[in-house]
């Protein structure tokens, strides 16, 4: 008896002891669990404004909250050169009017404009206007406007910076119920001011100037630190901090009711109380436009009714507004997730699930980077990471291949057929077919390259004949020995810069290398190298061209904005064209952006509908310097450089010398959009390959042993490679 | 016997200094001054035979507490990565201790069917390599929902059969009459596990402790391949790639990754002598 | 009689005292053998399997996958060295570690410190120790220092057929005190009562050594050899954070081609190559076993 006893008793213990061990386990799954069968529910809505976005021809000027909660946005149309109100008081209608006489009054007293219109509890309007006033320095007036429409110009009591071009530049103002104003001027701070203009105090001295006041405390965004300085109006002394630690550069804050204030960031909008330092996420950014990179978004209010106004602009100057209002039927997590896998972090993809989402509110995209900053995680740890998950019938919907060995995953078969897809398009020939056919096996499409890049090398046009090929390149740079060819300095860059357009002809076949190809190609690379010259890449490769330091200057393009500089030294030079950059094969490209579906993916269907997306009007004409686009109508499109008036460039090079301009003409860019229609041979070097030639061809470079040798010492170092 | 003694202290010195130096330099190197390292191991990361040669200052050329500031004050995710660790260590040996001690004694003092093929078994099972069963262990873990979690990591590390290999040795010295002379005096088998067994097959838990412990501290694979949560992330996957310019921080956290296995040493220690004496006293 | 009855008795006892013994034992294991099935066996199992499909596990194809893996270059060159590495390392760890432990057995005074000297290497954690290693063998590190001062040129240990000693270097460095504990448990339980009843019968201390030491150690002596195979197959962590993918041709082991295998998704030649290894391991094992237990 005592035997079975004992035995019992310590049975007993054991299974104490699991259970323990178990219920620490488990209870941490519970906590999960929880959260997603309770199935919690309500969330922020996004819904787009009809009325106010500017494909009526009317930009957003100016968002205007009254204390009473109404909201009055004001639309800018240049065609009439009119300004029309669209007031609400509840989120759901719209009112449209005229603006006021003193809007009209104020814009033509002189070259003013608007840059921001407030109001106090009892009805007055404050009017923060801009004047080209370079002479005085005081670029700002403020107007007070009754509500019987006198208009009066405050007498502010300026307090004046010591730089003589910027004595008083106002870039916000912030109106109190009580009619005090509050302002940010540049290289201040904010400042406090009564409604007649008297200087009451500066809070802190932050060279941010976004801030809010919600009751009786001011909050200002101290951009170095990271953190919300927060001050008591009254004293003008600091009484707390807040940190920001997680969020980025370029949030926004805004006030709440009862005291509170919100943060916007891309991530999404964030509440924190009266008094409080905790940030509590009330709207989830990657859900809603905010997580959309082509979008760039301001003027965050909060309504009468608790639904807040996003307006969004994206580069062409369009602008759209979006309420946000609380749905409690919605679960708070959508009921789909579509998982995206990328090694590194890609916009394009962000705004693909920016616009799918948008599509489909009951789909969540979770982007997962592999490569996310630097912590103990190598490149191989992460694709073991994703390859375990594939391989046991788990993983993500999608793949982004980029940085990814393509072959192996297309040979293992774990990618879905896309060809309804590509067909789909191809139909009316809207994708570039050379590009798009990379990946293409007998009519089947396992993976997609949705943009490219081209190797190009700007010169002029006179020796368009030198850059045919690898030969004649190396003849060139053979002749003209008082300058490189362009800038580089190690036997490695060269190589690499090469790379692209030799390494096709590198690897036969039956995966051995080419000794002969292999040996050419370094034969004419020690040519080059021996007539580098003097400058090293530090010397800057297009502020050599532009200074006429070289011939002629290399890039790898990445896009129709993504050439600045190239052009820029264009400009200087007043003349130069760019050509496909020489090598041994001819009119290369290098894929990008290729997507491929899980084959194990239990939402093909809408993963399908991403990539639809991805190669869509939309998201291919998107802003994004990632790549040429692939899309027939987005290649025409980004040559018309549409919004590239606005932009103007100084860029500082080595030294004294600096490059100013706009983005490309509408002539260059034809040029480069001819270029992109000849592309014909896809490239993708092996990096691993790559390593081993430069690795082994240090010494030939030095003149310490034959090509030959360096050939043999390449061949034995990735036999071991290519033998796997 | 004294000079033989001497010359064996000697010898002991000598190789036990050798042993602790990789240990002193990654210790002084932590109170060196951030770029002076940079200066002194810059041509560690250049290839090529360069004139200037790396080099390691036994006292550091500016000593500092900069990296150590920047590691324990400025890096709030070291602590929690420390009590990840601990949290996964301490459950993975107090299961050992559990479940993998009967174990050990059952195939040390007990006969059965199919035992020495089960014993072999457990051996070809601790050879497979992490690499060959990831994906493996991964199919398991998903389907028992382990996946991204702690349990999913302390759970395979309780079963491992290294223990139970370490501590069946440990058991089956035991000498037959002591077993024999507790069963005469009428004890139970479980009495005779815990009162002869653990206090005289002490020597070899605690071996097996310590070393677990050791092994499970600085576990690498598992975490990084199973907890996709970063939150959940034990110390040792803290240490960012090699760059000069985070020399000082790499050292400082190793450093601080090595006091606790020293610290079970120098405790264990203790105890496996008394264990050892123990098993001696009973001679 | 009664003496009769009471023998008999004693019988029947041990019979039954037999069979709950098995069953005792059984108990004693289950809990083990119930996580070990669970957690390791299964996945053993799903390695075979997957060793003899392809296509991602949806075809059969026998030994397919095991010719191909035995015809690779690759695998032929890791294996060759991996075998090299362990027939050096492993009989150089275990007389070293021996040797050290009836060192610190022998004296007289506070062996302690020496222990947790030997003990320490097991404490520093990989990625702090591929720094001195770094340091230490790297063509601008330290002994290529002394070789310049020497004889006026480098050594690159990495780029070099020396690469291999790196290796053996920190393993040795590494499980040197892992061992020596187990050696020094080992030769704590045998009886001091045989020593001084050789050193009464006349023999000397390298008798002893050889003639109660060292048999005594047997068994010792089969787990630390199974636990130093065991600890060679990690020293991949180091190779690869020295090395990276493709280190110099010495240095490439089984690891480093079954890494590269599963980056590059080729899960059969993976599982093919594990099958392979550990049935090799394990002839070498049991040959091993047997061949101490048949010196008994």
């Amino acid at each position: 008896m005592k035997k079975i006893k004992n035995m019992v008793v310590y049975i007993c213990i054991i299974c104490l002891c699991l259970v323990s061990l178990t219920a620490c386990g488990s209870a941490e799954n519970n906590v999960t669990k929880e959260n997603v069968s309770q199935e919690a529910m309500g969330r922020y809505v996004e819904k787009n404004i009809e009325e106010l976005s500017s494909e009526d021809g009317g930009m957003l000027a100016y968002t205007a909250v009254r204390k009473d909660g109404t909201v009055d946005l004001y639309k800018y149309y240049a065609e009439e050169n009119l300004t029309r109100i669209y007031s609400t008081a509840d989120g759901n209608s719209f009112m449209k009017k005229e603006v006021d006489p003193w809007y009209t009054k104020i814009t033509h007293m002189g070259n003013y404009y608007i840059t921001k219109i407030d109001y106090d509890g009892e009805g007055n309007i404050y009017v923060l206007i801009y004047e080209d006033n370079a002479d005085s320095g005081i670029f700002n007036k403020i107007f007070k406007v009754t509500p019987d429409n006198e208009i009066h110009e405050i007498d502010m009591e300026w307090r004046e910076t010591e730089v003589e071009d910027l004595k008083v530049y106002i870039t916000d103002m912030t109106v109190t119920a009580e009619g005090e104003l509050m302002i940010s001027q540049a290289l201040r701070g904010i400042l406090h001011y009564t409604d007649e203009g008297k200087y009451l105090g500066q809070y802190g001295s932050s060279s941010d100037g976004r801030f809010t006041v919600s009751d009786d405390y001011i909050y200002n965004f101290d951009v170095e630190q990271l953190k919300i300085n927060v001050y008591n109006t009254e004293t003008h002394e600091m009484t707390r901090e807040i940190s920001l630690e997680g969020l980025t550069l370029s949030l926004m804050l805004s006030s709440g009711k009862d005291g509170s204030i919100y943060i916007t960031d891309r991530s999404g909008i964030y509440k924190i109380v009266k008094d409080g330092v905790i940030l509590e996420k009330i709207i989830d950014g990657e859900l809603t436009s905010l997580s959309i990179p082509s979008l760039h978004f301001s003027g965050i209010c909060e309504g009468a009714n608790g639904e807040f106004y996003i307006s969004y602009s994206d580069m062409e100057q369009n602008t759209s507004v979006a309420k946000y209002e609380f749905d409690e039927n919605m679960p708070t997590q959508p009921s789909m997730e579509l998982t995206v896998y990328t090694l590194e972090e890609n916009n394009t993809l962000r705004q693909t699930a920016g616009e799918l989402q948008n599509k489909n509110p009951d789909v969540k995209v979770n982007i997962k980077v592999g490569l996310d900053g630097d912590t103990s995680v190598t490149k191989t740890d992460a694709i073991k990471q994703l390859n375990g998950e594939l391989l046991a019938g788990k993983g993500p919907d999608l793949i982004l291949l980029d940085g990814l060995s393509v072959e192996s995953y297309i040979q293992k078969g774990v990618l879905a057929d896309l060809s309804d897809i590509v067909n789909e398009y191809m139909k009316d020939e809207k994708l570039l077919s050379a590009v798009i056919n990379t990946y293409a096996n007998d009519g089947k499409y396992p993976v997609i390259s949705t943009k490219f890049h081209m190797p190009i090398i700007w010169t002029d046009e006179e020796y368009e004949d030198y850059m045919q090929n690898l030969d004649t390149f190396t003849e060139f740079a053979k002749e003209k020995i008082d300058k490189p060819v362009f800038t580089y300095s190690e036997p490695g860059d060269l190589i690499r810069i090469f790379s692209y357009t030799c390494f096709p002809e590198w690897i036969n076949e039956g995966k051995e290398i080419n000794g002969q190809e292999l040996t050419k190609f370094l034969q004419d690379m020690k040519i080059l190298y021996d007539h580098r010259g003097g400058l090293t890449g530090s010397d800057g490769n297009a502020f050599a061209w532009a200074f006429n330091k070289t011939y002629g200057c290399y890039s790898l393009l990445k896009g129709y904005q993504s050439y600045v500089i190239e052009n820029l030294a264009q400009e200087k030079r007043q003349g130069g064209i760019p050509l496909f950059m020489p090598g041994q094969v001819k009119n290369i490209f290098v894929p990008a952006n290729c997507i491929g579906i899980n084959n194990n993916s239990s939402n093909i269907d809408i993963a399908k509908e991403f990539v639809s997306l991805m190669l869509s009007d939309a998201v291919q004409k998107a802003p994004i310097n990632d790549g040429f686009p692939v899309n027939l109508n987005a290649l025409e499109y980004g040559a018309l450089g549409i919004g590239n008036e606005n932009m103007y460039y100084a860029i500082g090079g080595p030294g004294e010398e600096f490059l100013e301009g706009g983005l490309p003409s509408r002539e260059r860019l034809e040029v480069v959009k001819e270029l992109c229609y000849k592309v014909k041979n896809p490239s993708v070097p092996d990096e691993v390959l790559i390593d081993i030639i430069i690795e082994n061809s240090k010494e030939y470079f030095a003149g310490e042993i034959t090509v030959e040798d360096a050939i043999e010492k390449i061949k034995e170092k990735s036999k071991l490679y290519l033998s796997e | 016997m004294t000079f033989k003694n001497k010359i064996t202290h000697i010898i002991l010195i000598a190789l036990s200094l050798l042993f602790i130096m990789p240990l002193l330099m990654i210790f002084s190197g932590s109170f060196e001054n951030q770029s002076q390292l940079i200066e002194n191991l810059e041509p560690l990361f250049n290839s090529g035979n360069l004139e200037n040669k790396a080099k390691w200052h036994a006292i550091p050329m500016y000593p500092t507490l900069k990296s150590y500031v920047e590691i324990l004050l400025d890096s709030p995710e070291f602590f929690i990565m420390f009590w990840n660790s601990c949290k996964l260590v301490f459950p993975i040996l107090m299961g050992q201790l559990i479940i993998n001690t009967p174990g050990a004694w059952g195939f040390a003092r007990y006969d059965f069917k199919g035992k020495n093929a089960l014993f072999a078994l457990y051996i070809v099972l601790m050879l497979m390599p992490f690499q060959v069963t990831m994906v493996s262990n991964y199919i398991v873990l998903n389907y028992f929902k382990l996946l991204n979690t702690r349990m999913g990591i302390i759970l395979p590390a309780i079963f491992s059969t290294l223990s139970v290999f370490i501590m069946y040795r440990f058991f089956k010295g035991i000498p037959n009459a002591v077993i024999e002379a507790a069963r005469m005096d009428g004890a139970n088998e479980f009495q005779i596990f815990l009162r002869i067994g653990i206090p005289m097959g002490a020597p070899g838990i605690a071996s097996a402790m310590v070393l677990g412990f050791l092994e499970y501290w600085n576990m690498l694979e598992q975490p990084l391949a199973f907890l996709e949560d970063k939150a959940l992330w034990p110390l040792s996957l803290y240490m960012p790639a090699i760059r000069p310019e985070v020399t000082g921080g790499y050292l400082v956290s190793s450093v601080i990754i090595l006091i606790p296995p020293l610290l079970i040493f120098l405790i264990g220690q203790k105890y496996l002598e008394k264990g050892i004496q123990a098993s001696g006293l009973k001679e | 009689m009664k003496m009769l009855l009471k023998k008999s008795r004693k019988n029947q006892n041990y019979i039954c005292r037999n069979n709950k013994k098995s069953l005792t034992g059984w108990l004693f294991i289950l809990p083990s053998l119930a996580g070990v099935s669970i957690f390791y066996l299964i996945p053993f199992a799903d390695v075979v399997k997957r060793s003899v499909t392809e296509g991602m596990g949806s075809e059969f194809v026998g030994l397919r996958n095991y010719t191909t893996v035995l015809e690779n270059e690759a695998f032929l060159l890791a294996a060759k060295n991996t075998v090299k590495f362990m027939l050096i390392c492993i009989p150089l760890l275990l007389v070293f570690s021996l040797l050290c432990g009836v060192m610190i057995k022998s004296i007289r005074g506070r062996a302690d410190i020496y222990k947790t000297a030997f003990l320490v290497p097991l404490a520093v954690p990989v990625a702090s120790i591929v720094l001195i290693w770094k340091f230490l063998f790297h063509e601008n590190g330290f002994f290529s220092m002394l070789a310049v001062n020497i004889s006026g040129n480098s050594i690159d240990f990495m780029n070099t057929d020396l690469a291999v000693y790196v290796l053996i270097v920190s393993y040795l460095w590494k499980n040197t005190g892992y061992d020596m504990i187990l050696w020094i448990a080992g030769l704590s339980n045998i009886p001091a009562g045989l020593y001084e009843a050789a050193s009464i019968d006349g023999a000397g201390r390298i008798k002893q050594f050889f003639y109660i030491t060292l048999p005594n150690l047997k068994g010792m002596l089969f787990i630390i050899f199974i636990l130093s195979v065991i600890n060679s197959f990690k020293v991949f962590r180091e190779a690869y954070l020295i090395g990276g993918n493709y280190p110099h041709t010495s240095m490439y082991m089984l690891q480093h081609l079954f890494n590269n295998w599963f980056v590059a998704l080729d899960i059969e030649k993976l599982c093919a190559g594990a099958v392979i290894m550990s049935i090799v391991t394990s002839v070498l094992i049991i040959f091993f076993k047997n061949s101490i237990e048949g010196g008994r």
